[in-house]
């Protein structure tokens, strides 16, 4: 099974921040609220002289009369205790209050896509809020625990043994986020990438 | 009269028990220890357009205060329902509020161990002032408004009265911190994760009622059976944003790794024999400065907190 490293992992970072940045879009549909996406601050830093983070901030603007608003912050940086890359995020309203409770996202659930009532979303997604040790502040995260098994399983369908080191990489962190990244919590944001210009 | 063999045979029992008696007082000495907290709350706490700042807080009256002894294994929001419970008397909006503590102007993590929160925000002060500093205590203040979530875990859950359920809050993150150093420890998070109802509850209810027996029986469940496959390792350096959460093998091409081994790899510039050791590595409080070239493992097993990580603090040496 493909095994992600630290090492790779910052190696080629900055190459998948790219790849988000060319690929992130918001999933209009006929019936429901017409959006935007766009991208406000982006970047990949190095923290301490082994651990990298992607940085990144995204609003999300419903094109509807109501102009619902949100921003979400989210960082993408190595797990050493999971083995597995790590996505923190956080959103503020058009105030920049934070909403770190679940039950405030409720008014969003058009623009985020989910469900009317998403009490069914509440139940299969266990975000922790928890402190980002990289930057030292408050975020939420789906707990890695399962990471490492699902993402291996996924990832290995799509990554070819003669692909190069960088293609294994970038396939291994576009398949992870899909299944615990951004376009998993938020079923309007879309990453669907292709690696034949890379 | 014994033979030769057998005097040595039983010369080595008497030192195993012996070592084994040594280190079943270490632990308890550990977990019995304690920390004298002296909390004050301030008046303007109660007011909504209150003062703020520091000269702002000499000139207001003399703060009320609350003195209590925690344990270092054990965690400040558990202390809450004292502290409500006395404070009620001049604030009787307090049980309503999110509370939280503030050393020295910063916000305190109420998610980290105390003994833990006392060696990196106080410790460096106190380092090197042995004397002055036996039986002094470590001043918290009590803030009831203005709760700096950006920096510390709001408490999102609420009982029916609609106050903070400060234990549903403290348990999640105990489990979460479990679940991680078990999938270090063991590879999975499964131990953690198939605890039945009856042992996840006398495991919080041992951590809440500082019950060593109880405690260790359940956590015993949690642990690997046998070898642990890397160590749960976290290293802080106070007043700087240095944070090693680092998985360590116990040992390495068959030799067994010491703490002086994942300090000279971590913090290269602090320890080494390049630049000796210009650090000092703390462990619940104490010097681990005799304890480098120990096993990491037994250092682990001695030290580590109720979420089975070891914290190690490292204070450059001035």
């Amino acid at each position: 099974m493909y095994q992600l490293t630290n090492e790779i992992f910052n190696r080629y970072i900055t190459d998948f921040n790219d790849l988000i940045l060319d690929n992130l879009t918001y999933i209009n549909t006929t019936s429901s609220t017409h959006g935007s996406i766009n991208v406000l601050n982006n970047y990949v830093k190095s923290v301490t002289p082994t651990k990298c983070i992607c940085y990144s901030c995204i609003e999300l603007i419903a094109a509807k009369e109501d102009r619902k608003y949100l921003k979400i912050e989210f960082t993408i940086s190595y797990s050493d205790f999971y083995s597995v890359p790590k996505l923190h995020f956080r959103m503020y309203n058009n105030m920049d209050q934070l909403l770190l409770d679940m039950d405030q996202w409720d008014e969003y659930n058009e623009l985020l896509g989910m469900s009317p009532d998403n009490e069914e979303y509440k139940k299969d997604y266990t975000f922790t809020i928890e402190t980002n040790e990289l930057l030292n502040s408050t975020w939420m995260s789906i707990h890695p625990c399962e990471t490492l098994e699902v993402v291996g399983q996924f990832a290995e369908t799509s990554i070819m043994e003669d692909d190069k080191e960088k293609i294994k990489a970038l396939k291994y962190l576009s398949s992870w986020f899909g299944t615990y990244g951004l376009t998993r919590i938020f079923p309007r944001i879309s990453y669907r990438p292709t690696f034949s210009g890379v | 009269m014994a033979g030769k063999g057998e005097s040595a045979g039983h010369n080595r029992v008497v030192s195993l028990v012996s070592a084994a008696s040594e280190l079943i007082e270490i632990k308890a000495r550990l977990w019995n220890g304690y920390i004298n907290v002296r909390i004050l709350l301030y008046d303007y706490e109660d007011n909504e357009s209150g003062p703020r700042s520091e000269n702002a807080r000499e000139n207001t009256k003399k703060p009320k205060e609350f003195l209590c002894r925690i344990y270092r294994f054990s965690y400040l929001t558990l202390q809450l329902p004292n502290i409500i419970q006395y404070f009620q008397d001049f604030q009787p909006e307090l049980a309503q509020r999110q509370l939280w503590f503030e050393y020295e102007g910063v916000p305190v993590k109420w998610n980290l161990p105390v003994g833990f929160l006392y060696d990196f925000l106080h410790l460096p002060s106190v380092v090197g002032d042995i004397e002055g500093s036996s039986g002094r205590s470590w001043t918290l203040v009590l803030r009831t408004q203005e709760y700096p979530s950006e920096y510390i875990i709001p408490f999102i859950y609420k009982n029916h009265d609609s106050a903070p359920d400060y234990d549903r809050c403290l348990k999640e993150v105990i489990v979460n911190q479990l679940k991680q150093s078990s999938f270090v420890l063991n590879g999975n998070s499964r131990s953690i994760m198939s605890l039945s109802e009856t042992n996840s509850a006398k495991l919080w209810n041992s951590i809440k009622t500082h019950n060593l027996p109880v405690y260790e029986s359940v956590n015993k469940k949690i642990l690997p059976k046998d070898r642990a496959q890397r160590l749960p390792i976290k290293i802080y350096i106070p007043g700087t944003a240095t944070i090693i959460q680092a998985p360590i093998s116990p040992t390495k091409e068959d030799k067994t790794t010491s703490l002086r081994d994942v300090l000279e790899t971590h913090l290269p510039h602090l320890f080494g024999p390049k630049n000796g050791n210009i650090a000092v590595p703390y462990i619940q409080g104490v010097d681990a400065g005799s304890l480098l070239d120990e096993s990491l493992q037994t250092t682990w097993e001695i030290f580590k907190h109720l979420d089975n990580f070891l914290y190690i603090v490292v204070i450059p040496k001035n």
